[in-house]
């Protein structure tokens, strides 16, 4: 099956420090793979590497095409949603913003699609709503339906469960269970991890690790220490 | 000494012959954008500056086509070179002061405590506003890749009118945060000033 995410001997920087040195993963369709690692260990780093934001060097490819070659193409197969809701929410309605993204898939934008489309994701009673006047909660799942309107084939979450209660985060994963897109996560809440992805990408002072099953990091407290992950 | 070195070139910078003001003006740019710590602030206001000086061309072209009877454009040039020379001169004033000795000058002279940590603030929260603003281009970049020109832009006007309604929201959130505190948060400027000029050890 081909990989709709390759990345191979791939380093990349913030700022002028490196990150992380010599990472190579590949996610096919569907794939689900977390991304972990201590705060500044290079997750951020890595979604925006992958949407052609920061610089690299070695291998990383969306869909075949070298990102540095194609930022754009890289952009438009993969969706991201990244830790400030209020900068990615940019319509002045929760339709508008459900709109434009259908529209972009080229969808049709009017009313029943977009109306069906948000009861997908229990956003009907909102879609007249500012972004602003959401919970925390609602522009996530906000964030998430506008990204998956897009139909990207792949979807980077940078946090998404950063600043949800319990039951915000269980609807969340139970929706993200739901989603076929190739899921490349990058948390710090490792039941979620679990919960949804098979794979591993472990970031800490400048290395990277890939582990095929996520349970034998769980499972090995040395390396759950030596990541700083615990 | 540097005061009066600023307010020197605050003066130059309203009075001068625009023969010389301009070539002072460019080098002056062209110095500051050399220096990292001035660099972005510079380019900011090029770009600002050089937009009003663009229009001002535009509408003179317009007008000499259409052969009206047009208003007096080097007038207005002259004074967005005036504008652009004393934002030099704020940037050169943030270079040779530190924000604790500009407030401390502010109080001197009886600036309000409320106008004081207002600005205090509004620096702090400068680079804030940097950040969230290149969050906001990345997710316009992101969501707009593929899209029509006319799509791409109706998502910056959007980003735009947002990124406004932030800012207005944060300044109101200052505001309160003040009034709830009592009108001023009384920063200790004296004791920071002092602390600058302490020598740095090592």
């Amino acid at each position: 099956m081909n990989a709709c995410l390759k990345a191979d001997d791939l380093s990349f920087w913030r700022g002028e420090r490196a990150v992380v040195s010599g990472l190579s993963f590949t996610a096919a369709p569907g794939d689900r793979i977390a991304v972990l690692g201590a705060n500044g260990s290079g997750k951020t780093t890595l979604i925006r590497t992958i949407l052609g934001f920061s610089p690299y060097r070695g291998t990383l490819e969306v869909e075949g095409r070298e990102v540095r070659d194609r930022p754009k193409e890289a952009r438009k197969a993969a969706a991201a949603v990244f830790g400030d809701a209020d900068t990615q929410l940019l319509m002045p309605t929760v339709y508008d913003e459900l709109a434009f993204s259908l529209k972009a898939a080229e969808e049709r934008a009017g009313g029943p699609d977009v109306r069906a489309f948000a009861g997908r994701f229990g956003l009907v009673p909102l879609l007249d709503r500012h972004p602003s006047q959401l919970s925390s909660g609602e522009k996530r799942k906000v964030l998430l339906a506008q990204s998956l309107g897009r139909r990207p084939s792949i979807l980077l979450l940078d946090e998404p469960t950063s600043d949800l209660d319990a039951r915000g985060s269980r609807r969340l994963r139970e929706m993200l269970a739901q989603v076929p897109q190739t899921i490349i996560l990058a948390t710090h809440h490792y039941d979620l991890a679990m919960a949804l992805c098979r794979k591993a990408v472990v970031l800490g002072g400048g290395k990277a690790a890939v582990y095929e099953d996520i349970r034998r990091l769980f499972d090995d407290p040395a390396a759950l220490d030596r990541w700083e992950l615990l | 000494m540097r005061a009066a070195l600023l307010l020197l070139f605050q003066a130059a910078a309203l009075l001068a012959d625009p023969r010389f003001l301009a070539p002072a003006t460019v080098a002056a740019a062209a110095w500051f954008a050399g220096r990292k710590e001035s660099r972005s602030r510079v380019l900011l206001g090029t770009g600002v500056f050089g937009m009003f000086f663009f229009v001002l061309c535009l509408l003179g072209a317009v007008e000499g086509f259409l052969r009206l009877s047009a208003p007096d454009y080097g007038r207005y040039a002259l004074l967005t070179l005036r504008g652009y020379a004393s934002f030099l001169v704020v940037v050169a004033g943030t270079a040779m002061f530190t924000l604790a000795e500009i407030l401390c000058f502010l109080k001197r002279i009886r600036v309000p405590g409320y106008i004081l940590t207002m600005v205090y603030l509004m620096v702090h929260d400068l680079s804030v506003f940097v950040r969230l603003a290149s969050e906001t281009s990345r997710a316009v970049r992101s969501r707009g890749a593929g899209l029509r020109l006319p799509q791409r832009l109706k998502l910056t006007i959007h980003a735009a009118r947002n990124f406004m309604v932030f800012a207005v929201l944060k300044f109101r959130l200052r505001h309160e945060h003040i009034q709830a505190r009592g009108l001023s948060l009384d920063l200790p400027l004296d004791e920071w000033r002092a602390r600058e000029r302490l020598p740095q050890s090592g």
